[in-house]
């Protein structure tokens, strides 16, 4: 706001200077001033707009989630074969973003089973970048202090809001030995490059919206 | 009674005696190597081979008390059944093999590496799918040994060494598409992560 009016009255001044050195060309210079007038105005409201999102500090609410990824799934159709799934559950919490994950499976066997698995290799990374909102003051809106749509509803007040943006990648190879009437057949599996990635959601106010 | 007592003594004695005689002709089985030698014989009539990754062997320790006539009548139904799994499952391999293939070829590597020299060579697909997995099998245990030593910087030039083993798919916006890699899709771009001059995306 400071910042602002500083830069209205330093242009004001800096073009009285001009209008001293050139006098005979007043009315076109009296012109020129008008329309630069006009600009520094629309600069100050504008500056004014950023300084009531920019004086407060990026803070938003904090937020946790998490996400089930399936990472590998033995198909075999065979009925004697186990169902077996190797799931990763992803956590997240904001804003000072943490991430963690643990990879474990599911799943029923009907003859002695056994499925073992290793993380040959492993990305995963969180990204939390602030998202200017506008959310909506309408009561009895559906969308009442959250994001809304509607473009009826307005004004609608700006607000910090955490765009997050997840990366669970995983190379693994799996291990599935079973025991069918004292024969044991042993396979393996890769899974390489399986998980989540590029996975984005936003939070306003702990709430997740997209 | 008395009589009739013992005659129901000798009687239980007997039968009590004809059944470990049975059960004693029953558990004779011959030696392992011949019923490993065996298995593996019908394995290659049913069309199975062991291989890399599909591997069936016997368990000794829950084959005890079997007779011979049991592990013969067993073995024929379990060979039915894995036949079926190993069908499916190189099936399955032999996809990603052809993918992995395919992204080589289209890229012009072929030459570039020595396992792909190596895999170009073979003639056969069983022989290429073998190979592709037994290649990841290697990178695998390779990685097993660094992290049981706890040797984080060797863990990560295995990882950079073995780079050339593993797909780069990303859709149109560049964002990475997470695996399994089986089918060649549309609108997705494969390439080799060693050869992809951008670096893979955190």
């Amino acid at each position: 706001m400071i910042a602002g009016f500083w830069f209205f009255i330093l242009q004001d001044g800096l073009f009285k200077k001009t209008l001293i050195m050139f006098g005979d060309k007043y009315i076109y210079l009296r012109k020129k001033m008008m329309y630069h007038k006009r600009i520094c105005f629309l600069t100050l409201v504008f500056m004014s707009f950023v300084c009531k999102v920019s004086a407060q500090d990026y803070a938003p609410s904090p937020y946790y989630d998490s996400q089930i990824v399936s990472l590998w799934v033995s198909e075999n159709l065979n009925p004697f074969d186990s169902d077996f799934i190797i799931k990763a559950n992803i956590f997240w919490s904001g804003p000072s973003v943490y991430l963690s994950e643990y990879t474990y499976k599911v799943g029923s066997s009907n003859i002695n089973g056994d499925v073992s698995y290793v993380i040959n290799r492993k990305t995963s990374s969180i990204v939390d970048n602030p998202q200017v909102i506008y959310f909506c003051k309408i009561y009895g809106c559906s969308s009442y202090l959250r994001p809304c749509d509607d473009v009826s509803h307005s004004p609608k007040t700006p607000d910090w809001a955490s765009r997050v943006s997840i990366t669970c990648l995983y190379w693994m190879t799996v291990t599935m030995k079973q025991s069918v009437l004292g024969f044991v057949k042993t396979t393996y599996h890769n899974a390489n490059g399986v998980g989540m990635s590029s996975y984005s959601r936003s939070y306003y106010d702990g709430i997740s919206f997209n | 009674m008395k009589i009739l007592k013992n005659v129901f003594i000798a009687v239980c004695v007997l039968l009590i005696n004809g059944c470990n005689q049975k059960e004693e002709v029953v558990s004779i089985q011959k030696s392992e190597a011949y019923y490993d030698g065996l298995l593996q014989e019908k394995m290659k009539e049913a069309g199975i081979v062991n291989t890399s990754y599909f591997k069936v062997e016997m368990d000794w320790l829950s084959m005890e008390g079997k007779g011979h006539d049991d592990i013969m009548r067993d073995m024929d139904k379990v060979i039915a059944i894995f036949k079926e799994s190993y069908e499916h499952e190189y099936d399955k391999k032999l996809k990603q093999t052809m993918l992995f293939m395919s992204v080589v070829k289209a890229n012009g590597l072929e030459k570039k590496e020595q396992f792909y020299q190596q895999l170009y060579k073979l003639k056969t697909a069983k022989e290429r799918v073998d190979l592709y997995v037994s290649e990841h099998l290697k990178f695998s245990q390779e990685v097993a040994i660094a992290k049981k030593a706890k040797d984080e910087v060797l863990q990560d030039e295995i990882i950079a060494k073995y780079k050339y083993l593993f797909l780069v798919v990303r859709a149109n916006d560049g964002s990475f598409v997470p695996g399994p890699y089986l089918e060649r899709k549309e609108g997705v771009t494969y390439a080799i992560e060693k050869y992809e001059n951008a670096v893979l995306r955190d």
